[in-house]
């Protein structure tokens, strides 16, 4: 009926987690709003998509050559976090903790899914390993079968380079309480307990 | 455990419908089509979170109705009551909550109403293909061992990309570099779902054979764990074998490649039933495999029993047919002793401790 309107609710149906009721109320939300606002959205959709390239060394979307991160002088080079996407990079510089690089892997091995070694940025962490000479590479995957056999296969390849390959802790999510855990993260947190170091 | 009140809103024809079995022996009669099994498959639905008879969820929904609703109030051995519900519908799935509190895995809820069941295609764990029986074993275990279900899940799981890796490799898609962390990964799962099923069997042979017994009087059975890749008379202590399988696909590794499969494991393995030293599967006669599955079904109560503290409620569907009436009044002996049993039939039965429901008396 209305033709771009329609062409709109098309576009927007192809965004994750967006159906057809959800287009429409968005498409016409868009057009109840003052128009600059619509126009403010589209100009930063063209901006991403025509000014982001990805870094050319841990490959997280960047203005630059080398993001942020690999060209800041206060992180740790030395020190490379493997992550499966974008997303969890951004979840642990929320955490505000850690202070070294990273690696995007683009996703886990799954043959089931097609995902093999050569469809992840695994060739391009050998040649950063060979040429940035880490001293400590830390698997940031999660927690899911897929992540855990993309884990031991990197460790694998590296430990037999020599290099400290080190995994996140699993157990106790924080402020929780006992009885609600599920017994396989308890067993998992009585593996992977630590000693208690006193302050004094 | 013990069901006192179970309800049913569009579940099959039971378009809303309450029951209250009493505590001991009940025998649910009426005649065909009428639902009797439909109560069994309500009660199992609340223990197990799906059907005994292998029916898809959606084909429970009351016809021309959009969701079915069933709740089961349960009481343990120490009174504590727990209500459990289950809804389904097109749109939203399957949902189970115990006591109003939203269950996100199902199968965390395994176990806590132990329950063993009947039906007559049973006797395909005799006659049918291994999978049948290893269907029943790790039922059985499952309810006993959430690590087991546990293992089971991922064992599958891994299986699964193992054997699309093996497709891969052999298209020249992949190499074999992840194989060897994904068959670590299998045979270690592999090596806990083995040694559990030997103990399991270990464990059930005497109840077996003392409740086959009673009810045939007689035979002698024997129940043998056939595994692909270890010999009866060399099992590997449980720690080596995961190392012992591992070498075992190792070597099979080319012919494994040319497949596309994973040539042993849990997954491949059997039972061999055995009657007074003969096959089951061939030599019995139809009456005798329908006897040794009830008394293997039966057996499991005493073995449930002595793992642990709850009993299990027994859900026993058409248990009466194409035996004689010797059999019947053995195996109501052996029934008598038992926790809460819920047995279909289509003609009354009367004894002190039977109670017996007419089931066009209760819709």
């Amino acid at each position: 009926m209305i033709q771009p309107l329609e062409e709109l609710v098309e576009a927007l149906c192809t965004l994750p987690t967006i159906g057809r009721k959800s287009a429409w109320r968005l498409a016409l939300h868009l057009m109840e709003r003052p128009e600059q606002d619509a126009l403010k959205l589209a100009e930063s959709i063209v901006r991403v998509r025509q000014k982001l390239t990805r870094c050319k060394r841990c490959y997280n979307y960047s203005e630059t050559e080398l993001c942020p991160i690999c060209s800041s002088a206060s992180r740790d080079q030395k020190q490379i976090c493997v992550v499966e996407k974008p997303v969890d990079l951004f979840a642990f510089e929320r955490s505000g903790r850690y202070r070294g690089v990273y690696h995007i892997l683009g996703g886990v091995l799954s043959p089931l899914n097609g995902i093999t070694v050569d469809k992840l940025r695994i060739n391009e962490l050998s040649m950063r390993i060979i040429n940035e000479q880490p001293g400590e590479l830390i698997l940031g995957l999660g927690g899911s079968a897929d992540a855990e056999t993309t884990a031991l296969y990197l460790a694998r390849i590296y430990r037999q380079q020599g290099i400290r390959v080190t995994r996140l802790a699993r157990g106790l999510p924080v402020g929780m309480e006992l009885e609600y855990v599920d017994q396989i993260t308890l067993s998992q947190a009585l593996n992977e307990r630590t000693d208690v170091h006193y302050e004094s | 455990m013990k069901v006192r009140q179970i309800q049913f809103v569009h579940f099959r024809n039971h378009r809303a419908f309450t029951f209250e079995p009493g505590d001991g022996l009940n025998i649910i009669y009426g005649s065909n089509g009428s639902g009797k099994t439909t109560i069994l498959e309500g009660i199992h639905y609340c223990a197990l979170t799906k059907s005994f008879l292998s029916i898809y969820d959606s084909e429970f929904v009351t016809y021309g109705k959009t969701f079915f609703l069933i709740n089961g109030l349960f009481v343990n051995v120490k009174e504590k009551l727990t209500s459990i519900k289950v809804t389904y519908s097109r749109d939203t799935g399957k949902q189970v909550s115990v006591n109003t509190r939203n269950v996100p895995t199902f199968s965390e809820h395994v176990g806590t109403v132990p329950c063993i069941t009947f039906s007559p295609a049973d006797i395909l764990i005799v006659n049918g293909a291994p999978a049948e029986r290893r269907r029943f074993l790790d039922k059985a275990i499952s309810q006993m061992d959430v690590k087991y279900l546990q293992a089971l899940i991922q064992y599958r799981r891994l299986l699964q990309q193992r054997n699309a890796l093996l497709l891969l490799i052999r298209d020249r898609q992949a190499d074999q570099n992840v194989l060897d962390i994904l068959t670590e990964q299998l045979v270690e799962k592999a090596a806990i779902i083995v040694y559990a099923r030997r103990e399991f069997i270990e464990g059930i042979m005497p109840c077996v054979i003392s409740k086959l017994r009673i009810v045939s009087g007689g035979e002698n059975p024997s129940l043998t764990y056939r595994c692909t890749f270890q010999n009866d008379d060399d099992v590997p202590h449980k720690d080596s074998m995961a190392n012992h399988l591992f070498g075992h696909l190792k070597a099979r590794r080319s012919e494994e490649i040319a497949r596309g499969q994973t040539a042993a494991g849990p997954h491949r393995d059997d039972i061999l039933f055995a009657l007074d030293e003969k096959e089951i599967k061939k030599y019995a006669s139809q009456g005798q495999k329908r006897t040794f599955i009830i008394s293997l079904k039966l057996a499991l109560y005493d073995y449930f029993q002595e793992h642990q503290k709850e009993k299990p409620i027994c859900l026993l569907d058409d248990l009466f047919s194409e035996l004689d009436s010797k059999r019947v009044s053995a195996l109501l002996s052996i029934l008598a002793d038992f926790g809460q049993t819920l047995i279909t039939s289509t003609e009354k039965r009367t004894a002190s401790y039977i109670n017996s429901v007419n089931i066009h008396d209760l819709i």
